[in-house]
């Protein structure tokens, strides 16, 4: 429900009218009806207050149920993404597996890593993260190589 | 010079051919750019050895490099490792013994002799030559040998191969003895680990074997054509 500050002024402003007619008509003195519309006023203001409070508890409401409605789509979207990876982790074939991407429009983790780092520009790559994923492969080299030759059964003589 | 005097100085040079050559090649050995050619023929013989070891005991050879320094390299798949490991310094040993000997029994066994070598260099250059520099001092190697064939005087290539023989030799004698050198490396540390007995120990046996060679090679000269 929506409640705008004018609609409320002009609901409260006839009322304090009418009560100033009702006193010219009845003949009483100025002193009792300044009485009566002073209090009168602070009737109207009380209510005035009452009605602001319903406002604000009205506008909270909504903000709670704007950030209810937020985390309830993060919190389904995070679900996507663990049906994802039981998917992964259940054996899939590549092949089945395809199907489910492009059936849910979702990539598995190795693809959004793939896909990530065709993203990156190559500059970004520090010397040091190079140098370190060439030393860790060339240690892999070297095994590669002790077990080609343990496969051949090769023997060097001098 | 009188025909007495000229039996008396074939007589000497028969009796003492070997020590002339022998000190002739200990000489040669020492010569900085001329000793590169016998210490390739005999870093050839030392690998191509390995490589017969290797193809008698049921395996077969991979490849085999030659270095500019006289090292040399024979890889192997299969056979007998302790017997290919032996026959690198045993069979160069051989070599230049049995090229002795067969260049001492006739000088067209010396020719002959002489064909086989550049036939089997041939062998190793399109079989087991890999690397550029190895083709290059094979084929160095090989024109050696052509020319020996092409020595029309066949008392001059019976004395060439003779020379040839107690060089690869002498290298074999020697060459065991660089291997003590604490690094534990070579064919010595190769038995060593087969057999548990020391790499000083087949380093003696080596030596001792060449020794021998050249003592049965000494022992037979009085009995050359």
């Amino acid at each position: 429900m929506q409640i705008n500050n004018s609609s409320f002024n002009y609901s409260v402003v006839p009322h304090s009218k009418a009560a100033k007619v009702d006193a010219k008509n009845s003949g009483q003195s100025l002193a009792g009806v300044n009485d009566r519309v002073n209090k009168a006023e602070q009737a109207l203001e009380a209510e005035k207050q009452v009605n602001q409070q319903h406002v604000n508890q009205q506008k909270a409401q909504k903000q709670n149920a704007q950030q209810h409605q937020v985390k309830e789509e993060n919190r389904q979207s995070f679900e996507l993404d663990e049906a994802t990876i039981a998917y992964y982790e259940s054996n899939a074939s590549p092949s089945q597996l395809a199907q489910h991407e492009s059936a849910t429009g979702i990539l598995t983790s190795d693809d959004s890593a793939k896909s990530f780092a065709k993203g990156l520009p190559k500059d970004n790559i520090s010397s040091q993260n190079q140098s370190a994923v060439s030393s860790y492969q060339s240690i892999g080299n070297l095994a590669q190589r002790e077990s080609v030759q343990q496969l051949l059964g090769v023997d060097l003589f001098a | 010079m009188s025909e007495h005097s000229l039996e008396k100085t074939a007589s000497f040079w028969q009796k003492y051919q070997f020590y002339l050559l022998l000190v002739a090649a200990v000489f040669v050995r020492q010569l900085p750019f001329v000793a590169i050619p016998f210490n390739w023929l005999e870093s050839y013989f030392h690998e191509i050895s390995h490589g017969i070891a290797a193809l008698l005991t049921g395996g077969s050879i991979v490849r085999i490099q030659l270095f500019t320094n006289g090292a040399g390299l024979c890889t192997t798949q299969g056979g007998l490792a302790f017997f290919i490991s032996f026959f690198g310094y045993a069979g160069a040993t051989f070599w230049g013994w049995a090229i002795y000997r067969i260049a001492s029994a006739h000088q067209r066994a010396a020719q002959i002799f002489s064909a086989i070598m550049l036939l089997l260099l041939a062998s190793s250059l399109i079989f087991w030559a890999r690397d550029l520099l190895t083709i290059i001092i094979l084929l160095l190697l090989a024109i050696m040998f052509l020319f020996t064939i092409k020595i029309r005087q066949l008392s001059t290539l019976q004395l060439l191969m003779k020379f040839f023989g107690l060089s690869i030799l002498l290298n074999s004698l020697f060459s065991p003895t660089y291997l003590l050198d604490g690094r534990h490396l070579g064919d010595g540390a190769a038995l060593a680990s087969t057999t548990f007995i020391p790499e000083f120990i087949w380093v003696i046996i080596w030596f001792v074997l060449a020794l021998a060679a050249l003592y049965l090679l000494a022992k037979s000269k009085g009995k050359v054509s």
